[in-house]
């Protein structure tokens, strides 16, 4: 069998801590993630799994009383100093939350809201790529063109597609999922996982999850989290298959440790 | 497709922000207090005849009402336009840094103290420095008492519900004041106006049931004797001749402002604060 090629690495996370005041809520965190790859963070509730990944784009500003320490580059470069341009930054790293959270506007104002922060305002342009980003989440046909429809009337699994849309329609490198199912039946859940699939070629993504399933189903990498740490990452067939840790094949078991 | 198109026209219908008790109450005293202009009005002409209704007379009424809509025209927009940038900029501490932990802090030491002590002690202050009273001068002051207020306002209605959306925007690349124009601002614009007509309520009971109150005294121009459209408190303190200087009164009045501050103090420490956990997974 040949050997994979080895890949080039997108994301650098050194021995990164987050508090939230006198909370430890990640412990020294260190991993590289591959670019064009499909990493899933699996471990129990409250294990850091979110708090990882709001690290990740800087999530962590909008609260005054987190504090993240360590290192962590993107396409080498750091990104947790001053000086950072977190707009741009956020641009790079989308991120789709559990809750579908539409802005108070309608479907195509939602899909090119990014564009327009960025400073966008070519109609033409604007309305090319709410196209083609809602066609990319699945969307378009669903909505058979009517842009202007309130988001907050869609249902649930298409206010989630459209929240991929959105992140898709700035062109980001990397993609954050944060559980984006949680709130979905199972139906909707795999359409959504349909679409995120579907985006795993051309995208660096990381998706935490509760769903063992959908994470053996989309990952390359799994990361196996607990008590603020990582207890164990590898190939996902591996990580399911034979964990190395005996934390690991607990949490796989639905035992607890 | 309207760049500024996050206007909430296109939102189904949601409850305005600011309970509707208080805007019932509000309309309750506003209409109360037409009856009362209204009927007082009436007495006025059947009792002092022509010159009650005479404008040119400084007993009449059109004074006091002259009055109250000038300082009225002046505070309102003065605390308004403070109030809204102030809490936006406590609203979201990435837009002025620490600078808007100290404006926090600022507001909740001024906006603790009752406004008739605020007054009082301006007014006591403005007298002892030998300045002449305006109606300018009490449209400034009343402006200043009313800013927590308008601020608290406008910062709950910025505020209420908004975590989700604000970090939505953020995760798109928005900056914080992009994400405060272009969303929370039309978003709130209802409940804004709902937090400038409370205001407006205090400012117009401040002033003009004092200018009506105190009636002939009023001046015909704005340059005299606004001391009489400041709070009633402040205006029976002052002209009662009970101190025997303004020394003492004004350091009356820093130990009342002292005492508040330190209730409140203790008041906030056993109430607790959140450590600022994210309410989502972790």
């Amino acid at each position: 069998m040949a050997e994979r090629a080895p890949l080039e690495t997108k994301i650098e996370v050194n021995k990164v801590s987050v508090w939230y005041g006198e909370t430890q809520a990640l412990r020294g965190v260190t991993f590289d993630v591959a670019s064009k790859t499909t990493t899933a963070l699996i471990g129990a509730g409250g294990c850091g799994k979110t708090t990882l990944l709001r690290a990740l784009n800087r999530m962590h500003d909008l609260n005054p009383d987190a504090r993240v320490q360590g290192s962590i580059k993107i396409d080498g470069a750091e990104i947790l100093g001053q000086g950072v341009d977190t707009a741009r930054l956020r641009r790079s790293v989308g991120m789709v939350f559990a809750h579908p959270t539409m802005l108070p506007s309608s479907v195509e104002d939602n899909a090119t809201f990014g564009l327009v922060a960025q400073g966008v305002r070519d109609e033409r342009i604007l309305r090319d790529a709410a196209e083609r980003a809602l066609r990319r989440a699945s969307l378009w046909d669903r909505l058979g063109g009517d842009l202007g429809v309130p988001a907050s009337s869609l249902p649930d699994d298409l206010q989630q597609r459209l929240c991929i849309a959105r992140a898709l329609a700035v062109d980001p490198d990397v993609l954050l999922f944060d559980d984006p199912t949680a709130l979905l039946d199972p139906i909707a859940a795999l359409a959504v996982e349909d679409v995120i699939a579907r985006l795993r070629r051309d995208h660096t993504i990381i998706i935490a999850t509760n769903d063992l399933q959908q994470a053996a189903r989309l990952a390359d990498i799994t990361i196996y989290m607990a008590d603020a740490e990582i207890v164990e990452s590898g190939d996902t067939p591996l990580i399911f298959n034979k964990p190395a840790d005996r934390r690991t094949e607990a949490f796989l078991a639905g035992r607890s440790s | 497709m309207a760049v500024s198109a996050l206007q909430p026209a296109d939102q189904p219908a949601r409850a305005a922000p600011l309970p509707a008790v208080v805007f019932a109450a509000c309309a309750v005293v506003l209409c109360l207090s037409v009856v009362a202009i209204v009927g007082w009005l009436a007495v006025a002409a059947l009792t002092g005849g022509a010159r009650a209704l005479n404008p040119f007379d400084p007993a009449g009424v059109l004074h006091p009402l002259l009055a109250t809509a000038y300082v009225t025209a002046l505070a309102l927009p003065l605390a308004a336009v403070v109030g809204v940038f102030a809490a936006i900029a406590v609203a979201d501490v990435r837009i002025f840094g620490s600078a808007a932990f100290g404006m926090r802090g600022a507001l909740g030491l001024v906006g603790s103290v009752p406004t008739v002590i605020v007054a009082f002690s301006v007014a006591v202050a403005a007298t002892a420095a030998g300045w002449r009273p305006t109606l300018t001068g009490a449209a400034v002051l009343l402006a200043v008492i009313n800013m927590p207020l308008m601020t608290s306002l406008a910062l709950s209605v910025l505020t209420q519900r908004t975590a989700k959306i604000r970090e939505a925007a953020t995760a798109l690349g928005a900056t914080p004041m992009f994400t405060v124009r272009h969303v929370l601002l039309p978003r709130a614009m209802s409940g804004l106006w709902g937090a400038v007509t409370i205001v407006a309520t205090q400012i117009i009971g401040a002033a003009g049931a004092i200018a009506i109150i105190a009636g002939a005294n009023v001046p015909n121009s704005t340059g005299a004797a606004p001391i009489y459209a400041w709070p009633l408190a402040v205006h029976v303190w002052i002209r009662a001749g009970a101190v025997s200087g303004y020394g003492a009164t004004a350091a009356g009045a820093l130990l009342l402002a002292i005492l508040i501050w330190l209730l409140q103090g203790a008041a906030r420490l056993r109430s607790g604060a959140d450590a600022g956990m994210p309410q989502e997974g972790r």
